[in-house]
């Protein structure tokens, strides 16, 4: 099991890219929330929502699988884009709730450095876990277990 | 023998006819007798004193429980100190050079050194130390003194008459501080009389004599300004009124005791007047009981009766609260031998001067004979013959899901004894308020019973109520669980090659690189447990914020302020002062009030009502948040902010959509009329110019409507949050945290509070969201103080009130 979990390449720069990738959405929806709420009522908060809840998810989903089948030389996926990147939005999200709750801190800027430096390895694994194609069939790479695309 | 036969038969009718008669004679007097007993018993006279040579003006019980009477003997004012039982400790005189050519002193009032100042009909005020030695003396300009009180700033009002160069009559009013040193004065020309004063509670006074032949009663504001002046008039013009005394009645309205002498029918009326607070008349009594009399003094009963003496006789007389006479009393025996040698036709034996109720209940009256002796009496308090009334909050009559209930009652008096009888049961005796425990399902009926101190019993009405099994709300989780247990077994069961996995390489194996990959690998156990993941985590999501703060003991928020709402327009008037400074006593500070004015009548009822709370609040130095509603007149408007702005400290504008004419139509689409009404009477606010902080408020609502905070708020100093159940109290560390995040704005939770029957959960309720509150950093809380009698909203009297009150003493900023 440890072995498993002990660090390596791929897996950190999976959890930068998906961290990174939520951090900035999550940047970017703060500036423009009050934008959006105010944009013709209530079409503007429905909006939000979709953005925060359908298309956030969406995207990281096939973010994730995209990194996947780069990394690890996979094809296809198995959990859906949306409840693939929704499970990712949830953990991110999840992970700022405590975190804001407990230091009283916004998001923006200490919440958000933080998550770039605690989540990279957690979102690595997770990225991993919560999705995972079939490998690519690879004559020439018996020995490798997982080689990695350039 | 026939004839004797009849005769005898005769007789025994005739006797039986007598014994008969003789039983209904007996019949009767026992019912009177019976009746008499029932019927509410006059006090008694506990005792009589008397003072020769010594004519009495003013009678006070001191705070020794004694009592301290002026009057004069020749030109010489005088002060008599007596103990509780009227035995004279020390007696003072006080000749011209202290008190001034009229040497009479016609009040008296204690000084909180223990000490006098009296009030000399020449207008002097005299300050004595406890044992009556004088310590100054202040000649006030003004002779004719009627009559002087204390003010509860520590000063004097002062009443009296005198005479215009035109020989009209002049009533003056003039207010001192506790110096002597007049701050105001206040002339009433034109055949005004003036013959006694009152604080009232506004901390303004009332006066009241005669204007010309009529009854005259005026009402003066804390600010000496003339409020408004009512003469009352009846019969014919050379028929003569005056109002001798006046009582503050716990309507906030006045009684005025006095005489009319109707000269067309010779003869002289004791007179009473029921006014409202704003000088309104509610009824008049002109009592033909005694005639060729007056009523001297008058005070109020806790029945909201009245107790009257009689000017030319040593009587009470009293009443219920709409001036019907329940007893009358004759309290001194004052003949022939008192009159000093007058005869003929001489009705009046003695003058009463003065009555006061007792520390004990029961009254003392001043009083003078016609042989110049002074009579001081005490009399009894009246005889408790009236049940105690119990009232019943918890349970109530209705469907209850647990088998605890709280007894929760009022007792009108003090108890010697309480008990209830639970389902016809016999009597179960209880100190006070309990809780109910295993009660079994089904129909109950409750009855509680109260002994007070006299030995009245009373009873509550009969509270039916039952109890039903709750929802098994662990059940339906238990059953969630196991079926999600069954639908995980069934999963593996189908994936035979993880299940013989597992059973190959046993327990440890699960947790292999291999057999995690196994699991991993399988798409749909594995979207299984990402979705129960995500489950998870919106859980997590919800309730974490809620469980942190409540449950952390972070360090305390000094700035953290309690505040309560209080309807007080559906007071009486004269509550107002009280409930406003029993709000103080717990400790609240802030009080959260609707709008209520007339800009049409400045002088109104509503307009009095409110200056009273206002004046209650600057006494108290409290702060008041204003309720403005979003449709609110803006005449009306400006009329409030510009009588009552300056004394705001927070501004609340209401943004509810239900005001908007479009609401019919649905919410969504009231947006825009709900923006405008709010700016409108936003810029109205700004053009007053008030040091105020502005608000708004919004409900758990706000998270479908979030365009209104975020545009409200740009002209706010700080938002509002209502919170009134406890799923919304669950939920509001994450409203707060939304609220604050889109308004920038720091929030405040404005209108906390649980509309239930039951004080206990009241209580725990308002107790967690203080502390929860608290311990979120969040300013203030202010609680639902009272809406009204319909609803239980309100902690007013119930044992949230308590709590609340212990809770800020330990927890919360009081100053």
């Amino acid at each position: 099991m440890l072995k498993t979990l002990k660090p390596n390449k791929q897996i950190f720069i999976h959890g930068l890219i998906i961290t990174l990738t939520l951090v900035i959405i999550q940047l970017l929806l703060d500036s423009y929330q009050n934008s959006l709420l105010l944009y013709m009522p209530p079409i503007g908060f429905a909006l939000f929502l979709l953005i925060s809840y359908g298309i956030q998810p969406i995207v990281i989903g096939v973010l994730n699988v995209i990194i996947l089948n780069r990394l690890y030389n996979c094809e296809g996926w198995q959990t859906g884009f949306w409840l693939n990147g929704f499970f990712l939005l949830l953990t991110f999200s999840t992970f700022n709730i405590l975190l804001q709750t407990i230091t009283g801190l916004p998001f923006s800027p200490y919440i958000a450095a933080a998550d770039i430096f605690i989540l990279l390895y957690p979102f690595g694994r997770l990225g991993k876990f919560s999705n995972r194609g079939c490998k690519k069939p690879n004559p020439q790479q018996t020995s490798t277990p997982s080689a990695t695309s350039p | 023998m026939l004839a004797s036969a009849l005769k005898s038969s005769s007789h025994k009718r005739m006797g039986s006819r007598t014994i008969v008669a003789a039983m209904l004679v007996l019949l009767v007097l026992s019912a009177s007798i019976h009746l008499s007993q029932a019927a509410p018993d006059a006090p008694s006279v506990e005792w009589n004193k008397t003072f020769n040579g010594i004519h009495g003006n003013s009678v006070i019980q001191t705070a020794d429980g004694g009592y301290a009477i002026t009057g004069y003997v020749g030109y010489q004012a005088v002060l008599v100190k007596t103990t509780s039982s009227g035995d004279v400790q020390w007696q003072k005189s006080y000749g011209p050079e202290v008190f001034g050519g009229d040497a009479s002193a016609v009040s008296v009032v204690q000084t909180t050194d223990m000490g006098y100042s009296l009030f000399s009909a020449a207008g002097v005020l005299v300050k004595t130390d406890a044992e009556g030695s004088v310590q100054w003396n202040k000649p006030l300009g003004a002779a004719g003194v009627r009559e002087g009180v204390s003010s509860s700033d520590g000063g004097y009002l002062l009443v009296g008459n005198s005479k215009a160069g035109s020989g009209d009559d002049v009533a003056w009013l003039l207010k001192t501080d506790e110096q002597g040193s007049i701050l105001w004065d206040k002339k009433f020309t034109g055949g005004f009389v003036v013959y006694a004063v009152i604080e009232t509670a506004d901390r303004g006074c009332a006066l009241a004599g005669n204007w010309k032949n009529d009854f005259w009663f005026a009402k003066i504001d804390s600010n000496n300004n003339l409020q408004w002046s009512q003469t009352y008039s009846y019969g014919g013009p050379s028929d003569v009124h005056h109002v001798s005394s006046i009582a503050k009645a716990k309507d906030g309205g006045y009684a005025l005791a006095g005489a009319g002498y109707w000269l067309s029918s010779n003869g002289i009326v004791p007179w009473m007047i029921k006014i409202d607070s704003q000088g309104h008349e509610k009824w008049n009594l002109p009592y033909g009981g005694t005639p060729h009399n007056g009523y001297s003094a008058v005070v109020q009963t806790d029945d909201e009766g009245y107790v009257l003496t009689l000017s030319s006789s040593a009587g009470l007389v009293r009443t219920d609260t709409s001036g019907s006479e329940k007893w009358t009393l004759t309290y001194a025996n004052i003949n022939a031998q008192n009159t000093g040698g007058l005869s003929g036709n001489i009705v009046a034996l003695y003058s009463a001067s003065s009555l006061i109720r007792t520390s004990d209940g029961g009254y003392a009256t001043v009083g003078t004979d016609f042989g110049n002796t002074l009579w001081l009496t005490k009399i009894s308090p009246e005889p408790d013959v009236q049940p105690p009334v119990v009232s019943v909050s918890s349970p109530k009559s209705k469907t209850y899901d647990t088998s605890d209930i709280s007894l929760a009652f009022t007792v009108n008096e003090l108890a010697s004894w309480i008990g209830y009888s639970l389902d016809g049961h016999d009597n179960v005796t209880i100190a006070g308020n309990i809780t109910l425990s295993g009660l079994s399902n089904g129909d109950h009926n409750l009855t509680v019973y109260v002994k007070d101190i006299a030995g009245n019993y009373g009873a509550s009405e009969l509270i039916r109520f039952n109890i039903v099994g709750r929802f098994p709300v662990e059940w339906l989780f238990a059953g969630v669980a196991i079926a999600a247990a069954v639908i995980v077994g069934v999963l593996l069961y189908f994936n035979r090659h993880a299940l013989s996995t597992y059973k190959n390489q046993g327990f440890r194996g699960f947790f292999k690189k291999q057999r995690v990959s196994a699991i991993a690998e399988n798409r749909m156990l594995r979207t299984l447990i990402i979705m129960s993941l995500c489950l998870g985590m919106v859980f997590v999501q919800i309730f974490f914020p809620y469980f942190y703060f409540s449950s952390s003991s972070r360090s305390s928020n000094s700035t953290f302020e309690v505040g309560v709402t209080y309807v007080y327009e559906r007071d009486n008037v004269g509550q107002i002062y009280d409930e406003v400074s029993h709000i103080h006593d717990l400790g609240i500070r802030i009080i959260r009030v609707n709008m209520v004015c007339d800009s049409i009548d400045a002088v109104g009822y509503l307009n009095g009502m409110t200056d009273v709370f206002f004046s209650a609040v600057q006494s108290l130095n409290m702060h008041v948040a204003l309720i403005i509603k979003n449709n609110e007149d803006i005449n009306e408007l400006n009329f409030y902010l510009g009588r009552w702005g300056k004394y705001l400290t927070y501004v609340q504008i209401l943004n509810e959509p239900e005001s908007s004419s479009s609401w019919d139509v649905g919410a969504l689409f009231t947006d825009d009329e709900t923006t405008s009404k709010f700016e409108q009477v936003c810029s109205t606010v700004e053009q007053a110019q008030l040091s105020a902080q502005l608000y708004t408020n919004f409900g758990a609502g706000f998270l479908a409507r979030t365009n209104l905070p975020i545009k409200f708020s740009e002209k706010l100093d700080f938002v509002g949050l209502d919170v009134f159940m406890d799923s919304f109290l669950t939920l509001s560390p994450n409203m707060v945290q939304l609220l604050h995040k889109i308004t920038n704005k720091d929030v405040v939770i404005t209108e906390f509070g649980m509309s239930t029957s039951d004080d206990t959960v009241q209580s725990e309720y308002i107790i967690k969201g203080l502390n929860l509150f608290k311990s979120m950093g969040l300013k203030g809380c202010w609680i639902v103080y009272w809406n009204s009698a319909e609803n239980y909203y309100g902690i007013r009297g119930r044992l949230a009130e308590k709590t609340v009150g212990e809770w800020i003493a330990q927890n919360a900023k009081t100053k």
